[in-house]
């Protein structure tokens, strides 16, 4: 490790990304999957990327922890702690990735290896990263998996994947992903194929962990709910760029992207109507092998007028882009409040 | 619900039976081990009671392994119970003949959440839309064909898109085509297994609008069959709430969200993460894991991970006891009183 891991709580970003883009090179064409994305994480922080699936944010995820295909083409800067991270090569990524930054994807069966045992897995970032012996790697390995609130941890350490149930895999994934206490942690969907129970059970060991450990959390989800109450900040993607960003409660409580705000209001909730028809976003995102001119959501956007079509909206907000704990938006013609309450229409049935 | 509805539920007998009921249905498949050796049957399904009033929603919730969906596969009639009868129109499917038996698999259809993971990827959409029709036959080629058309009206779809194969499409589409398939027959009702589960947030309110109007339009009833709460409260006009292969509680969405009676209900509702500005931390009310279905705890199945279990809950299988109107619920020691009996 090349510098030392700041204490829980103390402040200065962990994980700062500047500028970053991301094309994916296709036979014919290039998706342009990332454009010019910023943001920062402090030690201890939790910040949630938010946006519908094809918005970029899973390849955001996947350029922080360095795994992006060889058809990737990155520009912009990466840095976790004061180490720059893009254009390093596949060897120094691997030391990079597991040491200092945690990875936690959706599907836990995709992160374990299906013949290998638990406690095997768990342990092997701490084998690799920290040259920690077998008998080490695998006492340190029972202490994180009891960490995870595994029960009974040293049966588990000897079980198959297979073996343990949706929510135990993906406290081992979370386990092995922590056992060297990254700076960073990545978690792409973390809860999303787990039941409402075993969900909430799992957003608060994060919450736990991270206050445990102090590692900067990027939560990168479409639910809203999750990243509610637990990000500090979220940022709205997209079509690959940043729409909206701010301290959670300004930008769910008063939005100012339109598409921020359509987004709110399409969600479904328990105190929405029963049976009354929902609001929906007419049209679908754009194709991002085209080269966007504008903003990318005018073409579903209510309020779009011709500039909108020509010009990509520059940031606007009351403290000014890139402001610590500011909230900036990009849109040419934000919500002024207080905008209507949705759902207003009456049961359909 | 309606008074006239809360009647009819109360009333001894209604006059005709329903579209379809349960009665006390179990399915328990057989645990083949190694080797041939039997282990525990794994009790998917235990003594449930149910019913679907034409035109109305039952949804059914519970997590993973809870056996909807299992539930649903009986209610279409792709499982067979171990016990206990379900009827079509107050008919025993096990006691039709062959043509009644054809007959009702096209009054019951099937929506699934991805409703292409079971067809065949170089079938055009046209083609997988006509598929349960040619099943039936009966009809012509010309005849199917507009028929198909018709359909892919009623669910949004372009006639362009008809001769496109189901990769190009975006999982609303898809979720049209397979709500346009399982209509294809006219069916009373469509068993929809988590049809919006896997669709970004203004994806499922464009489905479950087409899915309130297309149940208007021709008086379909669904069995929603979902882990996810918000949409099940917002949809159902019924909700049973599962829990190891039981159903611990049921009422309507109303009475059941705002004051369940049991327990686990309890804890479900309360695992719902708001996205509201004042909070949406989602409690974790339960602890640990859902106990194998080859042997469930005795008593109350839901004791183990109960915060209010006693000695009694142990010893005896609570029963379903009313709570007020078409609400039940099976515990012993609820959050709210029950009805005198």
């Amino acid at each position: 490790m090349t510098a030392a891991i700041p204490a829980a709580g103390a402040s200065g970003p962990v994980l700062r990304v500047d500028g970053l883009d991301v094309d994916i090179r296709l036979r014919r064409s290039v998706v342009h999957a990332v454009r010019d994305v910023s943001l920062e994480v402090a030690a201890g922080e939790t910040v949630g990327i938010v946006g519908e699936s094809g918005c970029g944010k899973s390849t955001l995820g996947l350029a922080l922890a360095g795994l992006l295909p060889s058809s990737a083409v990155t520009r912009g800067s990466i840095r976790v702690g004061d180490r720059e991270v893009t254009g390093v090569g596949e060897r120094e990524l691997r030391a990079i990735r597991g040491a200092e930054v945690g990875i936690v994807f959706q599907d836990p069966m995709t992160s374990l290896n299906p013949t290998q045992r638990i406690g095997a897995q768990v342990g092997e970032a701490l084998r690799l990263h920290r040259g920690a012996s077998r008998e080490a790697a695998r006492a340190a390995a029972a202490d994180m998996l009891d960490l995870v609130g595994l029960p009974r941890p040293r049966e588990q350490l000897d079980r198959f994947p297979h073996e343990l149930s949706g929510g135990m895999r993906q406290r081992a994934v979370i386990a092995a992903a922590l056992i060297c206490e990254p700076k960073v942690l990545i978690a792409d969907e973390p809860t999303t194929a787990l039941d409402v129970t075993t969900q909430a059970q799992i957003l608060e060991l994060f919450d736990r962990l991270q206050q445990e450990l102090g590692m900067a959390t990027l939560l990168i989800t479409h639910d809203m709910g999750v990243v509610a109450g637990r990000a500090s900040r979220v940022f709205v993607m997209y079509a690959g760029r940043e729409a909206e960003t701010g301290p959670t409660a300004e930008v769910f409580g008063s939005a100012k992207h339109r598409y921020t705000a359509a987004l709110l209001d399409s969600i479904l909730r328990m105190e929405t109507p029963r049976h009354a028809a929902l609001y929906t976003i007419p049209g679908r995102p754009p194709d991002l092998t085209a080269d966007l001119a504008g903003c990318p959501f005018a073409p579903r956007c209510p309020a779009a007028s011709p500039i909108c079509g020509t010009t990509f909206p520059p940031a606007a907000g009351a403290d000014g882009p890139g402001a610590a704990g500011g909230h900036w938006w990009h849109c040419h013609h934000p919500v002024s409040e207080p905008r209507p309450a949705p759902h207003a229409t009456e049961p359909s049935r | 619900m309606t008074a006239a509805q809360i009647l009819a539920d109360t009333t001894a007998g209604p006059p005709t039976p329903p579209l379809v009921d349960l009665a006390a249905v179990t399915k328990h498949y057989r645990g083949s081990g190694l080797l041939g050796r039997a282990d525990a049957p794994v009790q998917a399904v235990s003594g449930v009671s149910l019913a679907v009033e034409a035109g109305q929603t039952v949804g059914i919730v519970g997590e993973s392994g809870c056996g909807k969906s299992t539930l649903g596969r009986l209610v279409v009639g792709l499982e067979k119970p171990t016990e206990g009868e379900v009827r079509l129109r107050g008919t025993d499917r096990a006691a039709m003949t062959r043509a009644q038996r054809r007959a009702a698999r096209y009054e019951i259809q099937m929506m699934f959440q991805d409703p292409f993971a079971a067809l065949n990827p170089r079938m055009t959409l046209a083609r997988i839309i006509e598929e349960p029709l040619r099943a039936r036959g009966g009809s012509s080629r010309p005849e199917r064909r507009a028929r198909v058309g018709q359909l892919a009206e009623e669910v949004g779809l372009a006639a362009s898109q008809l001769d496109r194969y189901p990769r190009e499409l975006s999982g609303g589409q898809r979720q049209r085509v397979g709500l346009a398939r399982a209509l294809a027959t006219s069916p009373a009702l469509v068993v929809a297994d988590e049809p919006v589960s896997a669709l970004d947030v203004s994806v499922r309110s464009q489905i479950l609008n087409l899915m309130a109007q297309l149940q208007a339009e021709h008086q379909l009833a669904y069995l929603m069959v979902s882990h996810d709460l918000t949409v099940i409260h917002y949809f159902a006009d019924h909700i049973a709430v599962m829990y190891l292969g039981q159903i611990v509680e049921s009422g309507a969405p109303e009475v059941l969200f705002r004051s369940p009676a049991h327990h686990y209900t309890s804890a479900l509702i309360s695992a719902v993460p708001e996205p509201s500005v004042a909070g949406g931390r989602a409690r974790a009310a339960i602890r640990g894991e859902l106990p194998s279905a080859t042997a469930p705890p005795s008593g109350c199945r839901f004791r183990t991970r109960c915060p209010a279990a006693q000695a009694l809950c142990a010893e005896q299988q609570p029963p379903l006891r009313a709570f007020g109107p078409g609400h039940e619920a099976a515990c012993h020691f609820p959050l709210i009183e029950p009805v005198p009996a």
